[in-house]
């Protein structure tokens, strides 16, 4: 707080005063300073100050600083300096932005001058820097169509010293004007033009670039020559010194309409020769039409910028069709946004217009139709992305799907009635992409001022046209609708794409049966939906149907029926029945290997399923093994970047974290963001997902504060996409509070969990799974915050909203209550925790079964909470069971019965239970070595307990081989 | 200049970028620099401007509407720093010129109600009492500055420096009431 001088300790014991007397009255203030404050001058200084406050009390928000600004009547006035080194001042010509110019005339050799100074009262040192810098620059260049440097100097402007150069007066008309003037023909203009392009050039390979090329710079002189003034922003490209990029960055110079896009851009660095290209392709331009491209106004110096980095110049053909095709074409070349694709050289540029006089063919080629949408895409940089990856799905997706549809129906039926409808059908693929191309991409057109709008608007304006548009085609209309679904899928938009792919189910079921491939399809499509929605129990009863109905149709060995197996086995594992869906898991990658052979697509997918679910049940060496077989098999057959070796190898890489292979986990992780980034670009759900993988790996292994960065780019990226209000923005707001509180920034995580609760309450209401979730989140910061009575009061807020939503009897509630169980445990309230175990486990047993790994969990916590009250026989027998249940139903991966093991043998010592205690910690020591797993190892403090058992035992040999490994990692 | 780049440094920034400060004060500062001068340079007698609105403009310009309201509360904070500085320039650079000319003279009125006796004061004076303030105690200064020059909000304000509300309301009273003293004091 203070640095402990005596006038801060002051000046905050005034403050302490002053606020603590708020409010008072004048009798209360002055007895309240008498009483607290003997010093008679601090005591005057409160009241001082107080009295200050209440002639002016502060009026709130509308309280605003005003500046007064004296603007001094038009600088004309100003006295003409008489001489300026040795020239006579005639007149000023002009002022600009960083000097002004007179003209003055030498004696001798009598003549006349330009002279250039900086502005009085600009004289800063980098404007000075720039402007001796310029005089250098100029020396270097001797071309007619340049205008000459004659001397640099200093002079005496009214007692300071300001530096001056003078160079070669040139009488002339700006270039503009004297085309206009003289109304020269097509030729006259370009052969005028190709000597500007020719001194430029000149100038370029002395590695000087103007960077302010504009008419008012470019004069003709009687004899009918351009002379190009004023090098004076230019810096020398062959120079990397510091001082040669002297134009502060971001800062503008030049005139906005000639500048180039990344000279609008302010990014000095990286100006080179060929903005000077542009420049004169906008000369070119306007010479030969009489207008510039872009309309632009210097009142809104942003908008102009827009527009130049946005906007496509029209060609010059639209405006005057006179012109002939082939200049319209070497104008635009030389005005490509992207400077690779304009000439290179200003001497390029003059041999295209040369050739064009002398009737040879241009070496310019029109934009290509794939580059015109390119463009398209760079001009809407956020949306590039989600918006081409978007509208490209969307398309193939549909005219897939329809052409499909069609056909299939066309050769099912032979009947003329049918395939004429077929026809019908196929014809309204071309009508499809009508719709796509005309009211999805166009909607997100900046002509249509859509610009900020973002795909999922594009998309949701889409959905209710699409009723619209297929009222009378309610076949077409399901379709769009499943193939708009699965693209929601694809961008993580889970809800929608539930409620899209289940409105379009019934209506291609009936039209098409129950057993049609595409209804089955779209099946599948929901089936994985509710799958990363978490809803494990709609997914295991899709995936069962799927499977039966596999099963039947296609026999038992059919690869698509095992498909369905491998999928089927999965949600098993998903929903919590180990044992089953392990099991089926096995069989399905047996059964595969057996039909198809170890290297086939299908076998490579059952071993990614198997491990997944390995990976769920904490096979996770198993789980290794298998993934390095399936990437090992895959990776001749397969693209790098393909989907299914990308979630490969992010499976890997979580594997990897639980087998504590931290810096290869680490590497994987980041390959993986690096390659969907991509592939699919920086704002695919994929590679948000990718993200978010390394972000909570990151935090996994104590650096969440490397990971902050990726959730607040999360976070905002959905932001940007989404909009504030939105499910998934909400989700990743609540990640990054997580985040937050992980990494112990407690003021900034609340702040962000109540916003988050703040926005789920406004999208959902008070009364809403994802409000109850985020009453969770906050409630797990305020406890962190020590603010204990805060932290029940949200997460008893969430319970309480769960039992309205979900019920009592869902899993996420079952979720809830451990995480009840967890708090109340820390808050010491183990008799409160105690019946919330019991409630939990009651539920999960109702759930699950009673020999479900979930119940083993739940004795395990009560068996915690009753160890903690003091009951320690009741809690072994609870650590006991839920050891034995862990043996029942996880046959492989053995940790969560390690981790009972290792939590009930200090009980176990306690109570005397010695050879008891020995054997499970003993088992729990080894297990975790033969899972090569140290850092459970070191969580249960299996060393301290073992030394702690040992010693009481009076063993102390083998306590100390123990008490080497105590706090070891 | 192009939004998409200011939200990414205001990103880079969150996440304690000092590079992206640099660049972020660097294109703030250029862009009220240019905003104010365009104002200065309109002819003519006498004028005012309000610091605030500037700002804003600013931030329209830079960062565009739809921003969310962290990454404004943190481009305001810069922007108050260089508002600050583009004033102080100003007020220095036309008063060494001695020529009449310039910014000199600083109103707190209340636009609400303007009733048209607002507090006036030297806007060096105003500078330099910041100053005096930010040696006694820094937080009370930035939380002027926020407030004069960037218009934060109370809550903005505790958001920006990671203070309650409580404490940035009663630094704001204080440092207020202390300002408006030590400028009556400075004549």
């Amino acid at each position: 707080m203070s640095d402990g001088s005596e006038s801060t300790r002051r000046h905050q014991r005034v403050f302490e005063l002053f606020t603590a007397a708020a409010g008072l009255g004048p009798r209360e203030l002055r007895e309240y300073l008498e009483r607290e404050c003997p010093d008679d001058s601090l005591r005057a200084e409160v009241a001082a100050l107080l009295s200050v406050e209440r002639a002016r009390p502060p009026s709130g928000p509308s309280e605003r600083l005003r500046v007064s600004v004296d603007v001094p009547a038009a600088s004309a006035e100003e006295p003409l300096p008489v001489r300026i080194g040795r020239y006579r001042v005639l007149r000023l010509v002009g002022r600009g932005g960083m000097g002004s110019v007179y003209e003055g005339e030498q004696e001798n050799p009598r003549r006349r001058v330009a002279i250039k100074v900086v502005n009085p009262g600009d004289s800063v040192a980098s404007f000075l820097r720039r402007f001796e810098f310029e005089v250098e620059v100029l020396a270097r260049l001797n071309h007619p169509g340049i205008a000459h440097i004659i001397e640099a100097g200093h002079y005496d402007d009214r007692g300071v010293v300001q530096p001056f150069f003078a160079m070669e007066y040139v009488e002339g008309v700006p270039i503009t004007g004297y085309v206009a003037g003289r109304s020269l023909d097509t030729a006259q203009r370009l052969a005028l033009f190709g000597e500007i392009c020719d001194a430029v050039h000149h100038a370029h390979q002395r590695g000087v670039v103007h960077r302010d090329l504009k008419p008012a710079n470019i004069l003709v002189d009687a004899d009918g020559h351009p002379k190009i003034l004023d090098f004076g922003i230019a810096r020398i490209t062959d120079d990397k010194d510091e001082t040669t990029r002297n134009t502060v960055a971001g800062q503008l110079l030049g005139t906005i309409a000639y500048m180039s896009p990344e000279q609008a851009t302010g990014d000095a660095y990286v100006v080179d020769t060929r903005s000077d290209v542009y420049s004169l392709g906008i000369l070119l331009y306007e010479l030969l039409t009489g207008k510039l491209p872009y309309e632009i106004s210097e009142r809104r110096v942003h908008a102009a910028l827009l527009t130049i980095t946005g906007a496509d110049p029209k060609p010059l053909t639209v405006i005057d069709p006179s012109i002939d095709s082939d200049l319209s074409t070497i104008a635009l070349k030389a005005v490509e946004k992207e400077r690779d694709r304009r000439y290179p050289s200003a001497a390029e540029l003059a041999a295209d217009v040369r050739r064009f006089l002398s009737h040879e063919p241009i070496v310019a080629r029109p934009a290509t139709t794939t580059y015109v949408l390119t463009k398209f895409a760079r001009r809407n940089p956020l949306l590039v992305t989600s918006i081409v990856a978007g509208v490209v799905l969307v398309t193939t997706a549909l005219v897939v799907a329809l052409f499909a549809l069609a056909s299939a129906r066309a050769a099912r039926s032979a009947e003329t009635a049918a395939r004429a409808r077929a026809e019908r059908e196929t014809a309204a693929v071309s009508a499809m992409n009508t719709f796509v191309l005309r009211d999805m991409i166009q909607a997100v057109s900046p002509v249509r001022g859509g610009r900020d709008m973002r795909l999922v608007d594009m998309l949701d304006a889409a959905i209710p046209r699409i009723d619209e548009t297929f009222a009378e085609q309610p076949f077409i209309r399901d379709t769009v609708r499943s193939a708009i679904g699965g693209t929601y899928r694809e961008l993580g938009l889970l809800k929608e794409s539930e409620r899209l792919l289940r409105a379009a189910l019934p209506g291609l079921e009936q039209e098409l049966g129950p057993d049609d491939p595409s209804v089955l399809d779209v099946r599948y499509q929901l089936m994985q939906c509710l799958d990363e929605l978490e809803d494990d129990d709609g997914s295991l009863a899709l995936a069962e149907h799927l499977y039966q109905h596999h099963s039947r149709a296609y026999g038992p060995r059919d690869e698509r029926t095992l498909r369905m197996r491998g999928d089927r086995a999965s949600m098993l594992v998903k929903s919590g029945q180990f044992e089953l869906g392990l099991a089926e898991s096995r069989e399905t990658l047996e059964v595969s290997r057996a039909a198809f052979g170890p290297e086939h697509p299908r076998t490579s997918v059952a071993m990614r399923k198997l491990s997944e679910c390995l990976t769920i049940t904490g096979g996770f060496a198993e789980a290794e093994q298998l993934i390095r077989a399936y990437l090992a098999t895959v990776e001749h057959t397969r693209r790098a970047g393909d989907p299914d070796i990308l979630s490969a190898q992010a499976l890997l890489s979580r594997v990897l974290l639980d087998l504590g292979q931290i810096p290869e986990a680490e590497t994987l992780a980041r390959a993986v963001v690096d390659s969907t980034t991509a592939v699919y670009g920086p704002l695919a759900g994929r590679t948000m997902d990718a993200k978010g993988a390394l972000a909570s790996l990151l935090g996994d292994t104590n650096r969440g504060e490397s990971a902050t960065g990726i959730y607040l780019e999360l976070y905002q990226t959905s932001e940007a996409m989404f909009g504030r209000l939105h499910a998934r923005s909400l989700f990743h707001q609540g990640e990054y509070a997580i985040n937050l509180r992980k990494t112990g920034r407690l003021e900034e995580a609340e702040r962000v969990a109540r916003a988050a609760l703040e926005g789920q309450i406004e999208l959902h209401g008070e009364v809403d799974p994802d409000v109850a979730a985020a009453n969770e989140v906050l409630s797990s910061v305020l406890y962190d915050k020590q603010d204990l009575g805060g932290a029940d009061v949200y997460l008893t807020r969430a319970l309480s909203i769960a039992r309205q939503t979900i019920g009592t009897k869902h899993p996420r509630y079952a979720d809830m209550l451990f995480n009840h169980v967890a708090l109340l445990g820390r808050r010491g309230e183990y008799e409160r925790a105690e019946p919330v175990c019991r409630e939990m486990i009651a539920l999960d047993t109702e759930l699950r079964g009673p020999r479900h790994a979930f119940v083993a969990a739940g004795r395990n916590q009560l068996a915690k909470a009753l160890v903690a009250q003091g009951c320690l026989e009741e809690g072994a027998a609870e650590f006991a069971e839920s050891i034995a249940i862990h043996r029942e139903v996880v046959p492989d991966g053995r940790f969560r019965e390690y981790e009972a093991l290792a939590q009930m043998g200090p009980v176990l010592t306690t109570l005397g239970r010695y050879p008891e205690a020995e054997a499970a910690l003993l088992e729990a020591w080894n297990g975790f070595w033969s899972l090569n797993d140290g850092r459970r190892l070191a969580r249960f403090d299996l060393a301290e307990n073992l030394v702690a058992l040992y010693e009481r035992l009076g063993r102390s040999a083998e306590a100390d081989v123990y008490r080497a490994y105590v706090g070891v990692r | 200049m192009d939004r998409q780049q200011t939200l990414a440094l205001l990103v880079r920034f969150r996440g304690g970028d000092r590079a992206a400060e640099d660049l972020l004060l660097e294109r703030v500062y250029a862009e009220l620099h240019a905003i104010a001068d365009r104002l200065f340079r309109k002819e003519g007698g006498s004028h005012t401007l309000q610091p605030t609105v500037l700002v804003h403009e600013a931030f329209l310009n830079l960062a565009g509407e739809g921003v969310d309201w962290e990454s404004r509360t943190h481009f305001l904070c810069i922007a108050a720093k260089c508002m600050r500085r583009v004033l102080r320039e100003h007020a220095r650079a036309r008063g060494a010129e001695k020529r009449g000319g310039g910014l000199r003279r600083v109103t707190l009125v209340d636009v609400g109600r303007d009733t048209g006796d607002g507090l006036d004061f030297d806007l060096e004076a105003l500078d330099q009492a910041l100053e005096k303030l930010a040696g006694l105690s820094e937080r009370q200064s930035q939380v002027v500055e926020l407030r004069f020059f960037a218009d934060l909000s109370i809550e903005e304000a505790a958001q920006a420096l990671g203070v309650s509300t409580g404490t940035v309301e009663n630094d704001w009273r204080f440092a207020r009431a202390w300002l408006l003293r030590e400028l009556q004091q400075a004549g």
